[in-house]
């Protein structure tokens, strides 16, 4: 899977939080990679993780938490990056959108007000040249009549139109990598639709690599190419998405998909039974073992490790383990 | 199931809740939300009617004044054969037992500071079951209902996941063994892996008690899945309703359409798109005529004018002059 | 262990020197008789204007009389108008606050009244019912009550309005519970820390008050013992005998101070964001 064009690779992410009285490790051997122009989905349920994940890559977890092992971006380490090289970084090379777009705009500035800081601080470009670029990225993301918009407040827009802003400031430096966690989650179906196809078509025509943070299957269907479930912290299964949605291994993913209402499918719903477990009681061995249906004896003690299924598609269940002695596909 | 379809529990006609906007130190009123607007329907006994539509097109609203929770504007209400809005305020009270409400947040729906056995006591106590043994016999039951544990009654709301909250909620509802149990978003706030096990709770009690259900969703694929019937609201009006095979299988409203293109499915194969232009106008001033018209792919010279709700069969209504044109394109 | 103890520490910190501070004072009013070395009220003109020593803990005033036993006996007077105070208003204002934040037609008559008084500053509010009145213990309770009624009521309304709000609230009215159900079992409840963290703070604040009244002379006549007064009389003697007004200046800071660290510990433990 050694592709040339790699963009941002994490090897063996750790997120660990040390209260006094213990250590909590929320992200726990996390590795991905993404490669130039491609959409990798990050996918899991509340607490899984996943927004530490990406909190992680920005260099940006909260104390007392601390990220351990590699976030390469194009070769360097972002995790042994001092604060101030780290900063250049942010926002220019790496830049994130967020759930709530009213919450990350600054209420009191204008949409380009903001913009243009954007552009003078990453790009030392003067006022006029800074008011320029605001309107031509606002055009960018289709806001209709951008010289007007650009002189109002966010709360005078719409969701989507403060999504669409986010957009733009986040690619106006012409970012490697976007992260976007749960950027369309606030929004309604029909918002949705049109902030993916803008995310979809700016990805090709930039060739930006998003690393796009999500609980929604069906978003993830629509503009990934692959696909990383997380579960309790771990990356339980990756592969690329027509075989997650076509032949997913792990139970964990499998009793996702069976557990989403489908239009044209009425039968009853398959439950995973249990819930999430906390961060502070991730179970011992597999860590979908309590939840597990097929969970054998191995699977409380042992934890399993990956096992690739080729064309990138591997996935962390003893179920898969073709070894001696393990557990054929069944 | 179809003599008992015929019997109307809830009888809906020329709806309207406007609320007026205040302005300057006076608190003139400078016009009003027309958050709904001559809506009328009907919910038959023992049937589930999903209510959808984006956020802010006034199905919660629509919600809560058919059940006088809010007081509306104008319109009729008949419950259950009775003039709904003739009763007094002592008369309503005892009235609500009659209809409960699962809300959305299972965090902020429950009071904190009750163990959950006293929060499923409430009800009944305000309701005047004044045996105290048998309303513990009573709250006994239906935490076993809802799929939980006796010993969980003597804890507190903040000891449990989201998911059990719910059941706490649903249990509650089921108390004074209501009529119509109003279902706000009721699985909007969980994790997928949850989201079917309150589904299918709600499905069994639905089959074991004969309840009806009024579902308030913006999640298409779960009403489909759990709705009898579909009213689907735009800007404070049911711009169609019609069952679950009308809707879904033929539905005539453009907005309908477009609706139902932009749900993101996963795995499914990628659909052809009808995507709406902008955003949604505000309900302060909705457009005249038709108030999809704006947003409309199909508007035209007759759309300036309101269309009627009509029936196209079936009891299949839809609000669009140009349905029976638009019949045919897909 | 230790690491528990030190994170408890942390948490418990400000709650337990304020209320153990507190608590001292409170047991030095309640058990004064035998506490005070001499009678608060005995003349004793040879002895007058002793320095600190072994026979005067804190020496005496110009008219000989023991000032430990004075500051003493004073606290039993200080804290029994703060505590007359909290109790009118803690139940005036709680009832005030709900009515006014659950009922909009409430609200208008009840904040309006509640602004009007707010907008003079509470000492002179204080000052100008006592000259009208007349001074007296009971008159200085009424003015300060008068005084601090609207920040309780403010504080209550308040939590009101947002814990109204909650779902919850709804879903009680959704079951067809009354307004006093609703206001009594569902809102109260979650209005009760601010109101508790409102009080220590008021508290704090009529123990300074009845002093400072005391001392511009409009509050208790120059017989009573309370700390205003000590520190009234002690003022012709500032030059001379300086611990006349140190001392029972001291007790007023540690009381004030005991009772605000109180209400801060408990603002910071009561307050779920910061668990």
């Amino acid at each position: 899977m050694k592709e040339p064009n790699i963009v941002l690779e994490a090897r063996d992410l750790n997120v660990d939080f040390h209260n006094p009285d213990r250590t909590v490790k929320i992200v726990n051997n996390v590795s991905f990679s993404i490669a130039r122009g491609e959409t990798l989905g990050i996918v899991g349920e509340s607490g899984c993780g996943k927004s530490m994940t990406s909190l992680a890559v920005m260099g940006l977890v909260p104390k007392p938490g601390k990220a351990t092992g590699q976030v390469l971006l194009e070769g360097t380490d972002l995790l042994g990056l001092p604060g101030k090289e780290l900063r250049k970084i942010r926002g220019n090379r790496i830049s994130m959108i967020f759930q709530e777009p009213m919450t990350s705009l600054n209420p009191v500035f204008t949409v380009g007000d903001q913009l243009m800081e954007v552009f003078r601080l990453h790009q030392n470009a003067s006022k006029a040249e800074a008011r320029e670029k605001a309107i031509e990225a606002l055009r960018m993301v289709n806001i209709a009549m951008p010289e007007q918009r650009f002189g109002e407040y966010p709360h005078q827009l719409s969701g989507g139109m403060r999504q669409r802003v986010m957009i733009a400031m986040a690619l106006s430096c012409d970012p490697q990598v976007l992260i976007a966690d749960e950027p369309t989650t606030a929004l309604d179906v029909t918002i949705q639709a049109q902030i993916l196809e803008l995310m979809k078509d700016l990805k090709e025509r930039l060739g930006t690599a998003i690393m796009l943070i999500t609980h929604d299957l069906g978003v993830v269907s629509q503009v990934c190419s692959r696909v990383v479930i997380l579960y309790c912290g771990q990356v339980i299964e990756e592969a690329p998405v027509e075989e997650i949605f076509g032949d997913p291994l792990h139970p964990y993913t499998r009793g996702l998909l069976r557990s989403l209402p489908a239009i044209g499918r009425r039968e009853k719903l398959y439950v995973i039974p249990g819930s999430v477990p906390g961060a502070r009681d991730f179970p011992t061995g597999c860590v979908f073992h309590p939840r597990c249906e097929r969970a054998c004896g191995r699977c409380r003690e042992e934890a399993p490790p990956f096992f690739d299924r080729g064309g990138g598609h591997r996935c962390k269940c003893w179920l898969y383990d073709t070894g001696e002695g393990g557990l054929t596909h069944g | 199931m179809d003599d008992r379809q015929k019997k109307v529990l809830l009888r809906v006609r020329g709806l309207k809740k406007w609320f007026p906007i205040h302005r300057g130190i006076t608190s003139r009123v400078a016009g009003y939300v027309k958050a709904v607007d001559d809506v009328s329907y009907d919910v038959y006994q023992g049937e589930t009617l999903g209510l959808v539509g984006e956020s802010g097109c006034g199905k919660t609203t629509l919600a809560r004044t058919s059940l006088r929770l809010l007081e509306p504007t104008a319109g009729e209400i008949q419950f259950d054969g009775q003039d709904f809005r003739a009763l007094g305020r002592r008369e309503l009270r005892q009235a609500r037992k009659n209809m409960q409400i699962v809300f959305q947040d299972p965090f902020g729906s429950l009071h904190p500071k009750m163990k959950i056995g006293r929060i499923i006591e409430e009800p009944l106590i305000i309701s005047g079951v004044k045996d105290k043994a048998a309303r513990r016999k009573r709250v006994e039951e239906l935490i076993v209902r809802a799929g939980l544990k006796t010993e969980h009654l003597d804890r507190y709301p903040h000891e449990f996941s989201g998911g059990q909250r719910q059941r706490v909620v649903i249990a509650r509802a089921l108390a004074t063994n209501p009529k119509l149990i109003i279902c706000d978003e009721p699985v909007s706030a969980l994790d997928v892996s949850v989201r079917s096990q309150i589904l299918n709770l709600l499905e069994e009690l639905q089959e074991s008690l004969g309840l009806t259900y009024l579902f308030i969703s913006h999640d298409l694929s779960v009403v489909e899945h759990i709705c009898d019937r579909v009213a689907v609201m735009y800007l404070g009006q049911m711009v169609e309703l019609g069952t679950r095979e009308q809707i879904y299988g033929g539905m005539l409203h453009p907005y309908t359409k477009a609706l139902l293109s932009a749900i993101p499915l996963a795995g499914g194969e990628k659909r052809e798109r009808i995507a709406l232009e902008g955003d949604i106008p505000s309900p302060a001033k909705p457009p005249e005529g038709c108030r999809f018209h704006t947003r409309c792919p199909y508007v035209a010279e007759v759309c300036k004018t309101v269309p009627p709700f009509e029936d196209a069969g079936e009891g299949h209504r839809v609000a669009c002059h140009r349905w029976r044109e638009l019949a045919g394109t897909k | 262990m230790i690491k528990k103890l030190a994170s408890c520490w942390r948490r418990y910190s400000q709650v337990i020197l304020g209320g153990g501070l507190f608590l001292l004072i409170v047991l030095m009013a309640v058990f004064a008789p035998l506490i005070a070395t001499h009678d608060p009220g005995a003349y004793a003109m040879r002895e007058a204007l002793q320095e600190p020593g072994p026979a005067h803990l804190c020496g005496t005033d110009a008219f000989g009389r023991d000032v430990f036993s004075r500051i003493v006996y004073g606290a039993r007077i200080s804290l029994t108008i703060a505590l007359a105070v909290l109790v009118v208003c803690g139940a005036l204002g709680t009832v005030l606050g709900l009515l006014s934040g659950y009922y909009r037609w409430a609200e208008a008559t009840i904040m309006r009244l509640m602004d009007g008084l707010m907008a003079f500053p509470s000492i002179l509010l204080a000052l100008v019912i006592l000259t009208v009145f007349g001074s007296g213990i009971q008159n200085i309770i009424l003015a300060l009550s008068i005084s601090y009624l609207p920040r309780v009521v403010r504080t209550i309304r308040g939590a009101v309005i947002s814990v109204k709000e909650y779902e919850h609230v709804e879903a009680a009215r959704a079951m067809g519970a009354s307004d006093a159900r609703i206001i009594f079992k569902y809102i109260l409840p979650l209005c009760v820390s601010p109101l508790i963290i409102r009080l220590t703070l008021i508290m704090a604040l009529t123990v300074l008050s009845e002093s400072s009244l005391t001392f511009l002379g409009v509050g208790l006549s120059p017989e009573i013992p309370s700390w205003g007064n000590i520190l009234s009389e002690g003022r012709q003697y500032i030059t001379t005998s300086p611990y006349l007004i140190t001392l029972p200046g001291l007790a007023i800071v540690l009381a004030v101070l005991s009772l605000n660290t109180l209400g801060d510990g408990l603002r910071d433990l009561l307050d779920p964001r910061l668990k």
